[in-house]
């Protein structure tokens, strides 16, 4: 598989997104603290009438954390359409091990619809999540912010202490039995980076997308390596294929620092970007 | 995989009734709790819905599993899921075996699901107008994709916000000349690629059901994308795709759809368009391998929504509502899923035109039943949602309340719906039959729709199906004597200007 001489479907793809991409230079340390930012692109077919387009971006901050242990911080927004809720914005921080799948030990989530005008919060559309994975069950709370009625938005502009509402008659914790292998479609950012080589195993595994929605019979393995010609110079990329239930197939293509450069789906690509922005909540 | 169906369970009705005045009601067709084929699991056990029924006490015990002063105090809040081209076949809990929706199976065992539930008109734009007005898109004016709909015909939110509710909505409206800010509270208005939108539309659903403490009763509906993404697929897999792209699928791929192979006697609009015209010429040239894979994705896309619908689902419950929120499931249509050798929809053939209509509410509704007798299109939704909601339902609507359905009560119900396609396209699908008309066309098809559920053969021709024919045609012109059609100048979409592939937004 290795060498592949034409260019793969899914770089094509994106081919339209890395115009003017520039490669990071330098060296990089995958098991160390590191920085990466994305830009978030939405894959139109030419057929169908519509361009590609840039719609958010992704941030992720990895510091490690203890011997064993490293920490996370995903922010991610996203542009929608219109004004009202027209952003959504996601973070998390997320405790993960350092083994090959970054596998998440523990975390805090925040998600929320921006209005574009204001950059605040969209009234009744925060909520907080927790989640943990020990004693073989994997525990997660999420919550909403109302505040005895007031949305916690308005709240903070007023200056009320917020206070989590803690989910009237219903379940507020939820407990599923925590699979052998299990990673997150974030941690995964982290782990790819630091599989050893080329030559590994093709790992089997369940995923915590967003952190709630567990997604069974995932699959990565290595797939091929090539040179794609990028802002005058070539640059030897790796892939990994991901496939699995409720996923449509990633790539992942790494460069030879083995920093994670483009992760591409069907309709969507994270493009290595360190000037992409993502949104902040206004209080 | 959960395995829901159980055929023993099935249970067939004899008794029969007759209302006159609605000219697809007859006779035999009365309905009992009996229609409804009980399953394993459900919260009302299959001996007690039975038990009940035939003691005509179905009511009292669905009563007594309520609490109500509350109820009479409150209407139930309305919740309604839409997925978007998700086929009524490609579900695990309706006997797909090469899917898992775990979460949609959740949807189906909680509550009633119709195995004969059809699109109105089985694209878009024209089906959401059907679910938001009651009309039929013939008389909405949105007959396909992007034309406008009539200005003063009320939608569910105006309808709903004038009595007592706070209409909500989350993602895909995709009802032209209609904005539906002005109707509903929108949240956000989700983005038209279910990959990249999808997660918010949930989110946002999630976070209202945990933080709205309002006074009045909701009415959320969630506009989700997916599985609509396959639109996208094939376009980025249009040619050849040679070998298939991830070998390691080679074991995992579903089977080729029986009827690639079909019998080629289609309506000439099927022909120009499908078969011969420039945009899908390409799929003549699809292996079956391309087929297959096609296929897989399809499968993935719907998974994905599935997810989606676990996490609104696990909001629900964890609102503490679920007892008092009545939940839709459904989609404006289908996917051609490969049958046929098609893809998309705007079309009758089963995959595109049958949909998931399921309704669940703790308490009220039979839990755990698939109805496989009684026919239900997108027509029937405002009506039922009007009839919980204990409100008349919009002026002239055409669909009639599932309630009695629902909740087992012996009602006459339907011989036949109609679905419309396009100016000229209509079908008309009883129990047994379905025949494809487009005005003007001479090509009709007509399938036994009991012998031949794959639709391979069109019997349209054939003397001995000419009585079948006629009465067929006979419903159609009855039912269309009905309808009050809008005009349609002035309501088709300007002209689109192409995009330059590959240019930036």
């Amino acid at each position: 598989m290795a060498n592949e001489p034409t260019l793969p479907r899914s770089l094509s793809k994106v081919s339209a997104c890395l115009e003017g991409f520039t490669p990071p230079v330098g060296s990089f340390d995958p098991h160390g603290a590191w920085e990466h930012r994305y830009a978030v692109w939405v894959l139109f077919p030419a057929q169908s009438g519509s361009v590609i387009q840039r719609a958010g971006a992704l941030r992720l901050r990895r510091e490690p954390s203890g011997r064993d242990a490293a920490t996370l911080d995903v922010t991610l927004s996203t542009t929608m359409g219109g004004r009202v809720g027209s952003g959504y914005y996601v973070h998390a921080r997320l405790t993960c091990a350092t083994d090959r799948l970054a596998t998440p030990r523990s975390w805090e989530l925040k998600s929320c619809m921006l209005d574009a005008a204001t950059g605040r919060a969209v009234d009744l559309t925060e909520t907080q999540q927790t989640g943990q994975v020990a004693g073989g069950m994997i525990r997660r709370q999420t919550v909403g912010n109302a505040l005895r009625g007031v949305p916690p938005s308005q709240a903070e502009r007023n200056g009320t202490e917020a206070i989590p509402y803690l989910g009237g008659r219903g379940k507020v914790e939820r407990t599923v039995p925590a699979p052998k292998a299990l990673s997150s479609n974030w941690s995964l950012f982290d782990a790819l980076q630091r599989l050893p080589g080329n030559n590994v195993e093709p790992l089997a595994f369940d995923m915590l997308e967003e952190m709630d929605l567990l997604k069974p019979n995932q699959r990565l393995a290595y797939r091929r390596s090539l040179e794609l010609p990028l802002s005058d110079q070539k640059v030897k990329l790796h892939c990994f294929e991901h496939l699995g239930e409720g996923i449509l197939p990633y790539e992942y293509w790494l460069d030879d620092q083995r920093r994670l450069l483009i992760a591409v789906s069907g309709m969507r690509a994270f493009i290595f970007d360190p000037t992409a922005q993502v949104a902040e909540v206004n209080p | 995989m959960t395995q829901i169906r159980n055929p023993k369970h099935e249970i067939r009705n004899k008794s029969e009734t007759r209302i006159p005045n609605d000219p697809n009601t007859k006779a035999r067709n009365q309905v009992s709790s009996r229609n409804l084929v009980s399953r394993p699991g459900g919260g009302l056990s299959r001996r007690e819905f039975l038990q009940a029924s035939a003691a005509g006490s179905l009511g009292l015990i669905l009563a007594s599993r309520t609490a109500p002063a509350a109820m009479a105090r409150r209407p139930p809040n309305l919740l309604f899921i839409q997925s978007d081209q998700l086929s009524n076949r490609a579900i695990a809990a309706q006997g797909c075996a090469h899917v898992r929706t775990p979460n949609m199976d959740r949807l189906i065992k909680r509550g009633v699901s119709f195995r004969l539930s059809y699109s109105a008109n089985p694209v878009c734009c024209p089906a959401r107008s059907v679910w938001y007005t009651g009309r039929t898109s013939s008389e909405t004016a949105v007959v396909q994709n992007e034309w406008r709909i009539l200005e003063d015909m009320p939608d569910l939110g105006q309808w709903f916000g004038a009595r007592g509710y706070e209409p909500v909505y989350i993602g895909k409206w995709h009802i032209p000349g209609r904005d539906f800010t002005k109707s509903f509270r929108v949240l956000t208005p989700g983005h038209g690629v279910g990959e990249h939108g999808d997660a918010a539309i949930s989110r946002a659903a999630q976070a209202f059901l945990l933080n709205y403490r309002g006074d009045k009763p909701f009415f959320l509906s969630l506009g989700f994308l997916q599985p609509h993404d396959i639109c996208y697929w094939v376009w980025h897999h249009a040619q050849d795709i040679g070998a298939l792209p991830y070998p390691s699928l080679a074991d995992q791929l579903p089977p080729a759809p029986p009827n690639l192979q079909f019998d080629p006697r289609e309506p000439e609009r099927i022909r120009q368009i499908w078969r011969e015209g420039k945009g899908w010429a390409y799929l003549r040239d699809w292996s079956d391998l391309h087929w297959r894979y096609y296929v897989w994705s399809y499968y993935r896309h719907v998974e994905m929504v599935d997810a989606e619908i676990g996490r609104v689902l696990d909001a629900l419950e964890d609102s503490g509502l679920v007892e008092n929120t009545v939940v839709v499931f459904s989609a404006d249509h289908g996917d051609g899923m490969g049958c046929h050798k098609m893809v998309q929809k705007m079309y009758f053939y089963e995959q595109a035109a049958a949909v998931p209509f399921v309704v669940s509410w703790p308490g009220h509704v039979a839990e755990g039943a698939l109805d496989a007798k009684h026919l239900v299109s997108g027509l029937d939704f405002a009506p039922t949602l009007c009839d919980y909601a204990g409100i008349e339902a919009p002026p002239k609507a055409r669909g009639r309340s599932l309630r009695p359905l629902l909740e087992g009560k012996p009602t006459a119900w339907r011989e036949f719906i109609v679905s419309e396609s396009a100016i000229t396209g209509r079908m008309v699908r009883t129990p047994e039959w379905k025949l494809i008309t487009y005005k003007g066309d001479p090509t009709e098809q007509l399938f036994d729709m009991k012998n031949d559920p794959w639709e391979t053969r069109n019997l349209a021709t054939e003397a001995k199906h000419a009585a079948v024919m006629s009465d067929l045609k006979k419903r159609l012109a009855d039912w269309e004597g009905h309808l009050e059609p809008a005009s349609l100048e002035g309501r088709q979409p300007p002209p689109r200007a192409k995009a330059k592939a590959g240019k930036k937004t």
